[in-house]
């Protein structure tokens, strides 16, 4: 089908606001008589409050309320699976970023010096900080009386039958770590009293509608009266969801206490100790298979550390089981995967959900089977991966295209990587080696059978031509209004320059789930392309009357109603809009789009995990130094098959940016604790890839249409990001022999295969002057 | 960063007044010149000063000058300064070399070298390679002008010689007599911007000469003295790197920290000497990596 729109590079509909300084994030947003907001947090990572006392920052002068668990006057908890991550601790503590009492303030200064008179008696309680420590029956317990609070699996075939089989049997052991999503704008809020009751709240939220449904409940209010705006989004990665409904509960506690507008804004350091985190792995891997390389059987055990909440968790574990053997045929699979409480970070969404952990320990494990059987890793990937029709260890057949072999087969094409992973294998010992890996994934489109998968897009045409594009699901830098924009703009025949995309608001757009999944365009696009063709019908059909034709011999083609048959030019765009409303006829279109069916047996472990599903290949190519354990990253490959490229430019944006998060993961980033006091609060010591890290990036666009999608489109946020790690690990293996069980692949753990303990500290600093009150970080942070 | 912390702000026009000034408050006051550290550390409520004297209204203290051999680096020089200087260029490429793995241009647009040496954290990078050249830090105070060696300057991790009323006034390098020739290798976790886990200068004189240095991994920049004894005088060869090697561990007390582990960082001083022992002698024999080149 010809495209005149979808597939160019068009510009972002946001770029401008972005580089002009127009754009306002939720920081910029400011209100006459405002208060600012402040959050006393934890003093122990595990503790029972005792008694708080906030009588003498009550009766400091500028304050004008001092608020704890007590003031919610609806539910104090708040969670999207299991409800208990309390907006303010009223029992216990159960990490340092747990917040005790709130403080609303004339001034950011009296805010602070009034937390500072907050007096919170605890008792401190054993801490528990490693998730296969909490599992045991003796560990302090967080919740309840049982640390463990997932398991999912999957089974098929039979395992003893399928190790019988087996030749040989590679088992491993591999550890992921906890990150941070280090979205560059830190969480805001701005919360003012409505109008006619109710709260107002504009802030920097990624899925308005779960953080909307926490507020009305935690305030006892009706979902019409709370009303989210989004504010444009300084960057997300799914990290601005439980710690946004958090705040805006906090924030609307507060503006409905004192009657006033009320800001609250993290600080840094404020916002990596409290907001969540992905989830650290650790994974047993077992598999059996014969010497010609076929694996017969998979074994899979992952711990998670689930934190102090369970926040995602149930969702981010079941997208592990269910990709935890990766595209690979196998008749026999038992996947087991945990979640378990401890008083680190809590740990949710972000970019990759579940997939990068597995990624890691199943593509390492595919370069450990082909050194065994002496194969190429090219060789028993094509060997063992999923062709169109193959069941996947859930049970499902994959009856759309699957282009697994084609994206491997290109990537490794352009990388010339079995040429250069031969060469690298055999070459000389030298202080400086070079190696090449290669990493592949599939990873399941949308929700799939998490939860209710469905969106609403709105257009609506002005009657001067103009047109207004809002959704439910949310931009959060990612592209999703401009990919919505194309959709619309291809359906009705209109330039780009058109249209207006509106900010998420809750109460003028329809609930459409959380904006999670790599679903943005695939649901809201879809919505997006059903509201244009609503509207797009009305105006034919007005169009037509004018001509004298009908519907059908009429088209809209650059801004203009034609003739379909001679390319005639009726009338203009703004002309027919003009009409349609001269004519009465509804120029609205709400567009709905449910996602297709899926289904999931827990207790069996097998269903139709996603209705859809995508494919990806990377290869990395490093230099390591092999005296000092420095990995280079010096040339890089992806490539994905996106279904349809709506927009080439922001498909390579998540290629490249993928890719950057990905090098992050495989080789710098990691949240540390010692005893669950986090070591790092800041980017001085929380390192993320910096441009000078990331290596020139070959980008290879597949696209084979998918039904699903609008246009064929599929999804790209969060698998470009899912299989960097694993390719630079397969990179080193081939550079110096030795393979890295555990990420990221700091300088130490190349060099000596293991990390050496660290204390938290500088060792510039003193303890004294280090020892800087927690509750104090926030400092100047608005 | 907003500054929580209230404190007078006095901007004396002239040295004297400055060293007056700074006379009357003591150790309640501190210096201010870029003050990428000083406004980092007041911040972080780390440092709590009742006065802060801005020394940038005193003229003459921000120019380079090569004069009979020596370098005069003012007190208000900037690194950003340096990395533009063509006479640092040209007589002292290894201060450029180290100017290039220093922060972020951002950063050395404001932070001074000399201010580098008076905060004196174990990982200032200007400390070991003005060490090498046996730098001499120039003060005034109350009893009026004098000159520290940079040997004698570190007395601890954030203390220097300064006594009260004092204030740096600048550095004197003299540019070795005999053909020479550095390299500064610097120990970083990533390309982004980072402090030295570990760094190693290397000055090499003709004659087999050398003079080594090694910063972030004691209480302050230190000369590796016995290393040069064993290297004086030697055809520079494998073994002999080796044995040089084998002293690092009596040069140095790395700790473990955040950054890094002490096992690492003993390990990478060794790497480091190795290398910058190589590229100095190359460069001094006209060859070997440029300039601005990682060694690792």
């Amino acid at each position: 089908m010809g495209t005149r729109i979808i597939g160019k590079r068009e510009r972002r509909v946001d770029i401008l606001g972005k580089l002009t300084g127009l754009a306002k994030f939720a920081a910029d947003y400011n209100a006459g008589h405002q208060l600012y907001g402040k959050v006393l947090r934890a003093k122990h990572p595990h503790a029972r409050i005792l008694h708080i006392d906030t009588s003498k920052a009550k009766m400091l002068d500028g304050v004008e309320a001092v608020l704890t668990a007590q003031d919610i006057p609806g539910e104090k908890v708040m969670g999207i699976v299991i409800k208990n991550q309390a907006i303010l601790a009223f029992d216990k503590v159960r990490y340092l970023g747990d917040g005790v009492a709130l403080v609303a303030a004339r001034t950011k200064d009296v805010a602070e010096e009034a937390l500072s008179l907050i007096r919170v008696d605890y008792e401190p309680l054993p801490v528990v900080s490693d998730p296969e420590e909490a599992l045991k029956p003796d560990a302090p317990k967080i919740h309840g009386n049982d640390n463990a609070f997932v398991h999912h699996k999957v089974r098929k075939g039979d395992m003893e039958k399928g190790f019988a089989q087996a030749d040989f049997v590679i088992e491993r052991k591999f550890r992921t770590p906890c990150i941070e999503h280090s979205y560059i704008e830190p969480e805001a809020v701005l919360a003012e009293p409505a109008e006619h009751g109710g709260v107002l709240i504009t802030g920097s939220v990624q899925n308005l509608f779960s953080s909307r449904r926490s507020v009305a409940a935690a305030l006892k209010l009706d979902l019409n009266r709370v009303q989210i705006i989004q504010a444009t989004l300084g960057g997300s990665f799914g990290g601005k969801d439980e710690v946004m409904t958090s705040m805006c509960c906090r924030a609307a506690l507060l503006a409905l206490a004192t009657g006033k507008p009320v800001k609250m804004v993290n600080s840094r350091e404020e916002s990596m100790l409290e907001s969540y985190k992905r989830h650290p792995y650790v994974l047993y891997y077992k598999w059996g298979a014969k010497k010609d390389g076929s694996i017969t059987a998979m074994q899979c055990k992952c711990i998670a550390d689930g934190g102090a909440y369970s926040s995602m968790s149930p969702f981010v574990t079941w997208r592990s089981v269910v990709q935890a053997t990766g595209p690979y045929y196998c008749e026999n699979v038992k996947t087991d995967v945990h979640a378990a409480y401890t008083n680190n970070n809590y740990t949710g969404a972000m970019r990759g959900f579940g997939s990068p952990q597995v990624n890691f320990a199943i593509e390492s494990m595919m370069d450990e089977l082909a050194e065994k059987v002496g194969k190429d890793p090219l060789q028993i990937r094509l060997q063992n991966g999923f062709k169109t029709g193959a069941v996947t260890a859930t049970g499902q057949k994959l009856t759309h295209n699957v282009s697994l072999l084609e994206v491997l087969t290109k990537a490794a094409d352009a990388g010339d990587f079995l040429a250069k992973w031969k060469k690298y294998r055999s070459a000389p010992d030298a202080p400086k080696k070079r190696g090449i890996g290669l990493a592949c994934s599939y990873r399941g489109v949308s929700l799939g059978a998490e939860g209710v998968d469905a969106a609403g897009t709105i257009v609506s045409v002005q009657t001067d031509g103009s047109v207004i594009v809002s959704s439910g699901i949310t931009d959060m830098g990612q592209g999703a209004q401009t990919q919505m924009s194309q959709i619309a703009a291809e359906v009705l025949g209109i330039s780009m320059s058109r249209i207006r995309f509106m900010n998420t608001n809750t109460s003028r757009v329809p609930d459409s789930g959380p904006t999670v999944a790599s679903r943005g365009t695939i649901m809201g696009g879809s919505a997006a392309k059903k509201a244009a063709e609503i509207v797009r019908e009305t105006l034919l059909g007005v169009g037509a009357e004018m001509g004298r034709l009908t519907p059908d011999q009429c088209d809209l083609v650059d801004d203009f109603l034609v003739e379909k048959a001679t390319g005639k030019r009726l009338a203009s765009f703004a002309e027919l809009a003009a009409a349609c409303f001269a004519s009465g006829k509804p120029m609205y279109g709400l567009g709905w789009y449910k996602a297709p069916h899926t289904s999931w047996h827990e207790d069996e472990g097998t269903g139709d995990a996603y209705f859809t599903f995508v494919y990806g290949a990377n290869v990395a190519e490093v230099e390591v130094d092999t005296e000092t354990g420095k990995v280079d990253v010096i040339n890089f490959v992806t490539c994905h098959d996106v279904g349809k490229a709506i927009n080439r430019n922001t498909i390579l944006g998540q290629f490249y940016g993928g890719v950057a998060m990905g090098i992050g993961y495989g080789l710098l980033e990691e949240f540390d604790y010692e005893d669950s006091v986090p070591k790092q609060l800041n980017f001085d010591e929380y390192l993320i890839a910096t441009s000078m890290d990331v290596p020139p990036i070959k980008a290879i666009v597949v696209e084979n249409e998918d039904a699903a999608g609008p246009f064929g489109a599929k999804s790209i946020g969060e698998p470009t990001t899912e299989l960097a790690a694993p390719a630079i690990g397969n990179a080193i293996r081939n550079a110096i022999g030795r393979r890295v069980f555990e990420i990221p692949a700091t300088l130490e753990r190349v060099l000596l295969g293991h990390k050496l303990s660290r204390k938290g500290e500088r060792g510039s600093a003193r303890k004294e002057i280090m020892a800087v009150d927690s509750c104090k970080l926030g400092r100047g942070a608005q | 960063m907003a500054i929580a912390h209230d404190f007078e702000y006095l901007k004396p026009g002239t040295l004297r007044e400055a060293v007056r000034t700074l006379a009357r408050y003591g150790p309640r006051a501190r210096v201010l010149a870029g003050g990428t550290d000083l406004i980092t550390l007041i911040g972080e409520a780390m440092a709590a000063p009742d006065a802060v004297v801005d020394i940038k209204g005193i003229s003459g203290l921000d120019r380079i000058e090569f004069k009979n051999g020596a370098l005069s680096i003012g007190a208000l020089v900037t690194f950003s300064d340096l990395r533009d200087s063509p006479i640092i260029a040209k007589k002292f490429p290894v201060i450029r070399e180290m100017t290039g793995w220093l922060a972020s241009p951002g950063i050395r647009n404001r932070a001074t070298m000399v201010g580098n040496l008076c905060s004196a954290v174990p990982c200032c990078d200007s400390g070991p390679i003005l060490m090498v050249y046996d730098a001499v830090i120039q003060v005034a105070g109350p009893a009026g002008k004098r000159k520290v060696p940079l040997s004698d300057w570190f007395v601890g991790p954030r203390k220097t010689v300064l006594k009260r009323g004092e204030v740096a006034t600048g550095v004197v390098v003299l540019l070795p007599k005999k053909k020479h020739a550095a390299c500064f290798v610097k120990l970083r976790r990533y390309e982004g911007e980072d402090l030295a886990q570990a760094s190693v200068t290397v000055l090499a004189l003709a004659g087999n000469s050398y003079r080594v240095s090694f910063g972030s991994v004691a209480p302050w920049p230190v000369r590796a003295h016995k290393i040069e004894a064993l290297l004086e005088g030697q055809q520079l060869s494998d073994s002999l790197i080796r044995k040089a090697a084998q002293l690092v561990p009596e040069e140095i007390t790395p700790i473990t920290d955040i950054r890094a582990t002490k096992e690492y960082r003993m390990h990478m001083c060794c790497v480091m000497l190795n290398r910058g022992l190589k590229a100095a002698t190359a460069r001094l024999a006209g060859a070997g990596p440029e300039y601005g080149t990682s060694l690792i």
